[in-house]
């Protein structure tokens, strides 16, 4: 087998694998329909039913798919950056201000696209906070700078939604809070999910465009610059596209944690770190974690299990046994 | 002689300041302020004594203070259970309390509560069942302890009466629809639908406790006849979307819209403001325009339980909407 059919079979096959699992979960639901109507309902025929579960089931698997596969490029592209396993969405504080955006706005009374329309400025200013107090900081390590920036606009957004919390109503906004909080892929409606997907997508384009020049920036500031590279803005450019796609995202799932820091991690293991491969292949098994989870969710009675939840339950034993598979290969 | 009914009857229409002035002395605890445990407490105490309230666990907001008397004009004072700011022990103490009521559930997460307040706070702490069949026992007992017997006696009348007039059987099966997407709901048994349950109405949601997010496929697997609300904004979102106001075989489906301000009919907060639910429950067609007899009963209610009596204009307002 040649070396490019070698990088491309495991990409491929996850392509497929995710494939599978959108159609799997197009297929299952509580409403009584067949494969075939299903396939007629798409085709603009079928009966109600059919029609009515696949408008309800398709933008909840498109948000699964978008929302895992955002994350996983965003998680990728800052371990990359930050040259750190652990790095992971949160890390500009975007999640925090999304949250903080989306609860504010609930407060404010806004209709529920608008509270994700908060949710995705939240985000962005969050980020953009984060990332000009960083610039801002004139010596040491920037990467440092950065990792601490996010610490403390994180914790300033985690303050205001602590705030909103306290003023919530709680038989009312409280819920309905928490329930955004712990993250949930089936509360966007198919036009929020295709926008969320053309976001996503743009910053996939532009962090594939920046493919090899990820990866030297992955050697340290020093060897890209040694490599005739524009470190500093190059870096930024991939930061802000690492915070839009998890603004993004954020805004139509509410907080989803461990996928962006597991899916990265998973795919190093099958295709390396070259980031062309790496980009892809995070994206793909991030949008397959967030299906399986997805169904997961749905599968133990009427009452859906917050996503959020449920990656956490799945992410933290996957992710430490990843660790320990890693660590004992060491020499 | 006349009866005990028509007695209560008279009473009722001299009206709550009336009643209360023929109160005898409170025996068991002596006037002053009281500390409600939470917002379903504290418009137990309003109903009762609404001098006596310190303040509110949560200060209902501008829209429903208008519709309340100016006696509900107190200050946030924070709540000892939970739903609400927590209120600092010590500035309870300052505020100086005679008693603290709660108003809820009876598990022993609240008792432990109640044991704890009164060990800090050295003070009486009654805890009253908050289930909804139990309202009259609860008007009962917050009337012997606020010292308003006769008028705790009054409002448990209402409750017997309202709670007797309940069809209990032959209602439609229905989705409580809470939060901005409707998505939220309450299971059977929780107290956001013991309203509804208790008028015999059927509750789709099964196979979950207390409140829950449910996805919109599964409501439409559910198929109810009629979906209830307290969210205006929601109701109106929902109107012209198939999911909410179409059930499966095509047919139009009624989304009831019931008056959140100045508190739930149904629900919001879990308290005597569910008494008006029961009474739209019990009237002659809770799921058709509303009747005079029902807008009657429930200036009525209004006034009786929140001491002050809707304007026309304002009981415009607070009828239910059906929306079909």
């Amino acid at each position: 087998m040649s070396r490019a059919l070698k990088a491309v079979v495991p990409l491929f096959a996850a392509l497929l694998a995710v494939t599978g699992l959108a159609l799997g979960a197009l297929m299952l639901g509580p409403l009584p329909t067949s494969p075939a109507a299903l396939l007629a309902a798409a085709a603009g025929a079928g009966d109600s039913t059919a029609q009515l579960a696949l408008s309800l089931r398709l933008p909840a698997v498109l948000t699964a798919v978008v929302v895992g596969a955002g994350l996983a490029l965003a998680g990728a592209t800052l371990q990359a950056l930050f040259r750190n396993p652990l790095a992971s969405p949160d890390l500009l504080g975007v999640s925090s201000g999304a949250a903080a955006g989306a609860a504010l706005a609930l407060l404010a009374g806004l209709a529920p696209w608008a509270m994700q329309g908060a949710a995705f400025l939240g985000g962005i200013a969050s980020g953009t906070l984060t990332l000009a107090a960083a610039a801002a900081v004139r010596s040491g390590d920037p990467r440092l700078a950065l990792i601490l920036c996010g610490v403390v606009v994180g914790a300033l957004a985690a303050a205001l939604l602590g705030l909103a919390l306290l003023a919530a109503d709680p038989y009312t906004e409280l819920p309905t809070l928490t329930w955004w909080l712990l993250g949930a892929f089936s509360r966007a409606t198919l036009a929020e999910a295709v926008v969320a997907l053309g976001l996503t997508s743009a910053a996939a384009a532009v962090l594939l465009t920046l493919g090899a020049r990820l990866d030297a920036l992955a050697l340290g500031e020093d060897q890209a610059r040694a490599l005739g590279l524009p470190a500093r803005t190059l870096r930024l450019l991939a930061l802000a596209t690492a915070a839009l796609a998890t603004s993004a995202v954020v805004s139509i799932s509410g907080l989803v944690g461990w996928i962006g820091l597991l899916a990265p991690h998973a795919a190093r293991l099958l295709v390396g770190e070259t980031a062309a491969r790496l980009l892809p292949m995070s994206a793909l098994l991030g949008a397959a974690v967030a299906l399986i989870v997805g169904q997961l969710a749905r599968a133990f009675g009427p009452a859906e299990i917050p996503v959020g939840l449920l990656t956490a339950l799945v992410g933290a034993p996957a992710f430490l046994a990843l660790f320990i598979s890693r660590a004992g290969r060491r020499p | 002689m006349p009866s005990r009914r028509a007695l209560l009857a008279t009473a009722l229409a001299l009206g709550p300041a009336a009643l209360a002035g023929c109160q005898r002395a409170p025996a068991p605890v002596r006037a002053g302020g009281v500390l409600a445990a939470g917002q379903p407490a504290a418009l137990l105490i309003f109903t009762l004594a609404p001098e006596r309230l310190i303040g509110w666990p949560r200060r209902p907001v501008a829209e429903a203070l208008a519709l309340l008397s100016p006696l509900a004009d107190r200050p946030e004072v924070g709540a000892l259970a939970s739903g609400g700011r927590p209120i600092d022990l010590e500035a309870a103490a300052a505020l100086a309390p005679t008693l603290a009521l709660d108003y809820g559930d009876v598990d022993a997460d609240s008792q432990g509560l109640a044991r704890r307040t009164r060990a800090a706070l050295n003070l009486p702490y009654q805890l009253i069942d908050g289930r909804l069949a139990l309202s009259p026992a609860a008007f009962r007992e917050a009337g012997r302890r606020l010292g308003v017997e006769l008028l705790g006696e009054a409002r448990a009348a209402d409750a017997e009466q309202l709670l007797a007039a309940l069809p209990r059987t032959g209602g439609p099966s229905f989705y409580l629809a809470r939060s901005g997407d409707g998505l939220e709901t309450a299971f059977p048994g929780a107290l956001a639908v013991e309203a509804l349950e208790a008028g015999g109405w059927s509750n789709v949601a099964v196979g979950g406790a207390g409140l829950g997010r449910v996805t919109a496929e599964q409501l439409a697997a559910w198929d109810p006849e009629v979906i209830v609300t307290q969210d205006a904004v929601f109701a109106a979102a929902a109107a012209d979307q198939p999911l909410w106001c179409r059930r499966r075989s095509g047919a139009r489906r009624r989304i009831i819209v019931l008056a959140s301000r100045p508190f739930g009919w149904i629900d919001g907060p879990p308290s005597v403001n569910r008494l008006i639910g029961l009474a739209w429950l019990g009237s002659r067609d809770p799921l058709g325009p509303p009747d005079p007899a029902l807008a009657a009963n429930v200036a009525g209610l209004h006034e009786r339980l929140y001491h002050r009596r809707p304007t026309p204009e304002e009981m415009l307002g607070l009828l239910p909407r059906v929306l079909a």
